[in-house]
């Protein structure tokens, strides 16, 4: 049985990814953004990856360009693209050296300073029922 | 209502808040673990297994987790939370008990049939 249409939901189901660039597997809300139950609010601070969620989730989701913290500005750590490992955290070198390869992953290519944006202050999103 | 983190076992950026530390702080603000996504290990460095560094041993990395807000007061939701968390709780965490419980509270309001009850635990459980 369809538990959705029987419960005759009459609002979507919002929903936010937060660094939505570093889910490597097929995000637990997939299911209900491709069926049209929610709708994805997709936020990510590092603009390289946006082409490609475009094009995985095209109209069923809005993209927002912001690294999410306190609004204040803050020191972003961009490591390489294919890592997901870009950060307003600094990369702990010592503990990437415990693991194999993680050196390289955690590598900083560019140190940037950014303006941050806080969740709660963001015009295009309502109530969040799903982060 | 629910809240999917990212928490690592062990901390791969300075400052960054471990797991133990995320989770005293989501039950401080009523929220409840529910279940673990994708559990990660990673092999320690220098040892690796067959010679494929993606293949760990046990050293734990990181993992998602999911969160329910009022997971054991689900009385606090509006009838129109319950129905999401019944869906979220079946879409996105195939865990049709978590479903179940927010119809039942459903059904206690008279918003629901209870035939949608009985056929959903015959049909998921």
């Amino acid at each position: 049985m369809n538990l959705i249409e029987r419960v005759q939901l009459s609002d979507p189901i919002n929903i936010a990814d937060i660094g939505v660039a570093s889910i490597n597997e097929t995000p637990a809300y997939s299911d209900l953004v491709i069926g049209e139950y929610g709708h994805l609010f997709a936020f990510d601070g590092d603009s390289r990856q946006i082409p490609a969620l475009q094009k995985l989730y095209g109209e069923h989701a809005t993209f927002l360009n912001h690294f999410l913290a306190d609004g204040a500005q803050h020191t972003a750590y961009i490591c390489r693209e294919d890592t997901a490992i870009t950060s307003l955290f600094k990369p702990h070198q010592s503990a990437l050296a415990f693991f194999n390869n993680f050196s390289s992953f955690g590598k900083v290519v560019k140190q940037q300073r950014i303006q941050t944006a806080r969740l709660d202050v963001i015009d295009e999103i309502g109530d969040l029922h799903f982060i | 209502m629910a809240v999917q983190l990212e928490v690592s076992f062990i901390c791969l950026y300075e400052n960054q808040p471990s797991f133990d530390e995320v989770d005293m702080w989501m039950r401080s603000i009523g929220f409840a673990p529910h279940r673990f996504f994708d559990i990660k290990s990673w092999s320690i460095s220098p040892t690796t297994r067959g010679n494929d560094f993606r293949q760990p041993f046990n050293q734990l990395l990181e993992s998602d987790i999911v969160y329910v807000k009022d997971l054991l007061n689900i009385k606090n939701h509006s009838s129109v939370q319950l129905k999401m968390l019944a869906i979220i709780s079946e879409v996105s965490f195939d865990s049709p008990d978590l479903a179940i419980r927010c119809l039942w509270e459903l059904m206690s309001r008279t918003t629901l049939d209870a035939r949608v009850i009985s056929q959903f635990t015959v049909a998921r459980t």
